[in-house]
């Protein structure tokens, strides 16, 4: 391999205690490139059908990619992993530092496997590798176990990516913790940590990262830079964090409110970024080479819990914690933000199971007495905070949300399923599928569930753009037609090449064109990639995905969304009266399998799979 | 005169792109414990991008046991590869930590502000480095200090923003 890659993995067995150095193995990297590419191959090989999520032999798959910690932003890591709030393909994807850490030590990729007897953290030292005891750290916050660490390990820029309270309570949405407060939060990684007795994974590396032609990549750079400068969503991402975008999904009405029984805030401007940058903000932060700097710090001006630091609060979060509990304080939505991150759990999930609970309680399927005497009414700033504690304590009624809305919903009953707001488990995050008819196809076919962001459709659909899906004129963010399916088709595949490379979706999401992603790809490896070549690996990678999703039971039937969204309409403001039509719905479905090449069930089709070179994976089942 | 680079603390994000940006110039290889200006985490919030300040009274220099450090006439330090025998003793008294030993040639470097016209602050993309005199140094600190104080006595901070653009 001519550059972007170490060539190496590291493979950690928790049960014995055994720690291989290995060869990345160069066949699938040229096909399935990393993150979470590489990451879904390893795991559709490794990990058996059936597995149990939180037992032995489900596997974490921690991978960067050829450019990650390269100077085209910013450098990221993926974990994959069957995910225990969805029994499916479950990965997650964070920032900030780690990922290019790992692979300054001299990895492309960990790979843990197995459960400890007692609790452990790994610490990799460049070749140096050693499990270490972690008792002492077990019940320990994300904040104080990356402290703990560092001061343990007598070396301040040790890079610890963690588990929290949450991971160790095998909360099923639980996140990893690195740099701080980036999170892989979704899907539930930090409990797959927790079941295998690993707090954390500490990371020093004293090497570098070579490319294959250095002077392609300064020109790349100098490309990206251009379009960054100038394009305009960009520069609200780094003036008002991710919740630049409060403005943009409220003035559609898309803005899901009340567990999205409308897509209109009346008070989304006391959440918006503008109003956050003046009233909380003390800091913008950025991840590794990342221009933007989306990342925001705040702290908590009144209260009992004045003075807090707040690595936050992002757009996601200002939703489930805000508009989807109806509640426009956005010092509340910053403490739930920031005590998520210190249990470690992803607040989109943890949001959704909250206002889960706030709407049973509205509908009388929840009493006050159930719910450990919390006053579930909508926007209860204080029930709120205790929530997340109970949730991430695993305490009272904390402990049946802890598992998700799909799950809590099956042990609640009573018809409370069609309040759980989810995909194949995954809840939403803060985009309404009635006004951005578009996001009805991502949550729909997302293989990890209702995922916001394995396409860029979110940017079609408020009406700016991607320059991954170059358009001549902004799409209609209330049609669901066939114009969406192709979208979904193209930007899926580009954006999981993004998520293999690995890059950032606010940068080169927005910024790269798939020709810029073509070249970048391919300066940074040596290797001939032009744009045909990215959606042929994304097309890949994805169908990869879905064959592992095929496996563990998914078909069209899970191609879904709850009941609401076809059989309430929206009641106010700009998408007022907007509802998603089922047979349009089921269309469009048809339109999308036959576009990809699988059959009329959603299973990819046999000369598909082998066309794309995963013949290795048949027969299916 | 004497340069050096001047930073912006509020504006860091802490993104080290001016790490990567020297490499880009000097090593063609990504590696930040090679880049010649280090980006360090404060807790609980700050970012300090640090390089050599081109001191008046150079320690590095002035404790190398071969002689091999000085100061031009620009007022940078020059490494006589030849003389330096990779001791690392400058890199102990450098109050900055801001010499870099390179393994290949086990000679020490430094950063010379890429002839006047450095890669990293170009490439920040707040605009927090900035090369300036340090006979003026002084003088953006106690601007924007007497802004503060001013809009503290009797501007908003909406006005603030206005002032400073
Ligand atoms: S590039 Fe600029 S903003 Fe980024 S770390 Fe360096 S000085 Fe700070
Ligand atoms: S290398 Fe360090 S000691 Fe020498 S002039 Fe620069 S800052 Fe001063």
């Amino acid at each position: 391999m001519k550059g972007g890659y170490t060539g190496k993995m590291l493979r950690v067995n928790l049960s014995t205690g055994k720690i291989v150095k290995e060869g990345l193995p160069p066949e699938p990297a040229r096909k399935f490139l990393g993150g979470v590419g590489l990451g879904s191959y390893l795991l559709l090989k490794e990990v058996p059908a059936g597995a149990d999520p939180l037992g032995e032999s489900n596997k974490l798959f921690f991978c960067t990619g050829p450019l990650t910690g390269t100077r085209i932003p910013t450098g990221r890591y993926v974990v994959t992993f069957k995910s225990p709030l969805t029994s499916i393909l479950g990965w997650s994807s964070s920032a900030g530092h780690w990922g290019p850490e790992l692979k300054f030590a001299g990895y492309d990729a960990l790979i843990v496997e197995g459960v400890s007897p007692s609790p452990v953290y790994l610490w990799i030292d460049d070749d140096s590798v050693e499990l270490r005891k972690a008792q002492h750290l077990w019940g320990a916050t994300t904040g104080e176990t990356q402290k703990r660490i560092r001061k343990e390990l007598g070396d301040e820029e040790v890079r610890v990516a963690c588990i929290g309270p949450a991971g160790e309570k095998l909360v099923r949405f639980a996140s990893i913790i690195n740099d701080e407060g980036r999170a892989a939060g979704r899907c539930g990684a930090g409990a797959v940590m927790g079941s295998k007795k690993l707090k954390a994974v500490a990371v020093r590396g004293h090497g570098g990262v070579k490319v294959a032609e250095p002077e392609k990549v300064s020109e790349v750079v100098k490309k990206m830079y251009e379009v960054w400068k100038s394009e305009p969503f960009v520069r609200s991402l780094h003036l008002y964090g991710t919740d630049a975008m409060t403005s943009f999904t409220s003035g559609i009405a898309a803005f899901p409110t009340r567990n999205f029984q409308s897509g209109w805030f009346e008070e989304w401007e006391k959440l918006s970024g503008p109003t956050l940058s003046r009233t909380l903000l003390v800091k913008k932060v950025g991840c590794f080479g990342c221009p933007i700097a989306c990342g925001r710090v705040s702290v908590v001006k009144s209260g009992p819990y004045r003075g807090m630091v707040v690595w936050g609060p992002e757009y996601e979060h200002v939703n489930t914690f805000g508009a989807g509990c109806g509640n426009s304080d956005l010092e509340t939505v910053s403490i739930c933000h920031q005590l998520v991150n210190e249990y470690g759990m992803d607040g989109i999930s943890c949001g959704r199971a909250i206002s889960f609970a706030m709407e049973c309680h509205e509908k009388g399927l929840l009493k006050r007495e159930e719910a450990d005497g919390l006053d579930l009414s909508w926007g209860n700033g204080e029930t709120m905070v205790e929530l997340v504690r109970r949730i991430g304590e695993r305490r009272g009624i904390g402990d049946l949300l802890a598992e998700g809305t799909r799950l809590a919903a099956r042990k609640l009953g009573r018809g409370s399923e069609k309040y759980a707001m989810q995909t194949k488990g995954l809840e939403y995050a803060g985009y309404e599928p009635r006004g951005m008819k578009g996001m009805a196809l991502t949550y729909a076919l997302g293989n990890r569930g209702g995922c916001h962001i394995t396409t860029g459709m979110l940017y079609l659909d408020i009406g700016t753009m991607t320059w991954m899906y170059p358009l001549d004129s902004p799409l209609d963010p209330q049609a669901l037609d066939l114009e969406k399916v192709k979208a979904e088709v193209a930007l899926e595949r580009r954006y999981t090449v993004v998520e293999s490379a690995v890059l950032c979706k606010f940068f080169a999401g927005i910024v790269f064109t798939p020709s810029l992603m073509a070249s970048s790809l391919s300066a940074v490896t040596g290797w001939e990639i032009d744009e045909g070549e990215v959606d042929r690996i994304g097309e890949r990678i994805w169908t990869l995905q879905r064959l592992f999703n095929v496996r563990e039971g998914i078909t069209r039937k899970d191609d879904t969304l709850p009941e609401r969204f076809f059989t309430e309409p929206l009641p106010d403001g700009f998408s007022r009266g907007q509802v998603l039509d089922r047979k349009t719905f089921e269309e469009m479905l048809d339109a999308y399998y036959r576009m990809v090449g699988w059959d009329e069930e959603g299973i990819p089709k046999e000369e598909k799979v082998r066309e794309l070179g995963l013949g290795e994976f048949l027969p299916l089942r | 005169m004497r340069l050096y680079l001047r930073v912006d603390l509020d504006k860091c994000t802490g993104c080290r792109t001016c790490e990567l940006a020297c490499l880009d110039a000097k090593k063609k290889e990504y590696n930040p414990k090679k880049a010649l200006i280090r980006v360090t985490f404060v807790p609980p919030y700050f970012f300090l991008p640090l390089s050599c300040q081109f001191c008046e009274k150079p320690p590095c220099v002035s404790s190398c046991p071969e002689g091999a450090l000085e100061v031009d006439e620009r007022h940078r330090i020059k490494v006589d590869p030849q003389k330096c025998i990779g001791c690392t003793w400058c890199l102990n008294v450098c109050p900055f930590g801001a010499i870099v030993l390179d393994e290949e040639t086990n000679v020490v470097r430094v950063c010379d502000l890429c002839d006047g016209d450095p890669e990293c602050a170009k490439a920040c993309p707040t605009g927090a480095l900035e090369l300036v005199p340090s006979e003026t140094a002084g003088l953006k600190n106690r601007i924007s200090a007497a802004q503060k104080l001013l809009a503290g006595l009797m501007l908003s901070g909406e006005a603030l923003k206005e002032v400073k653009g």
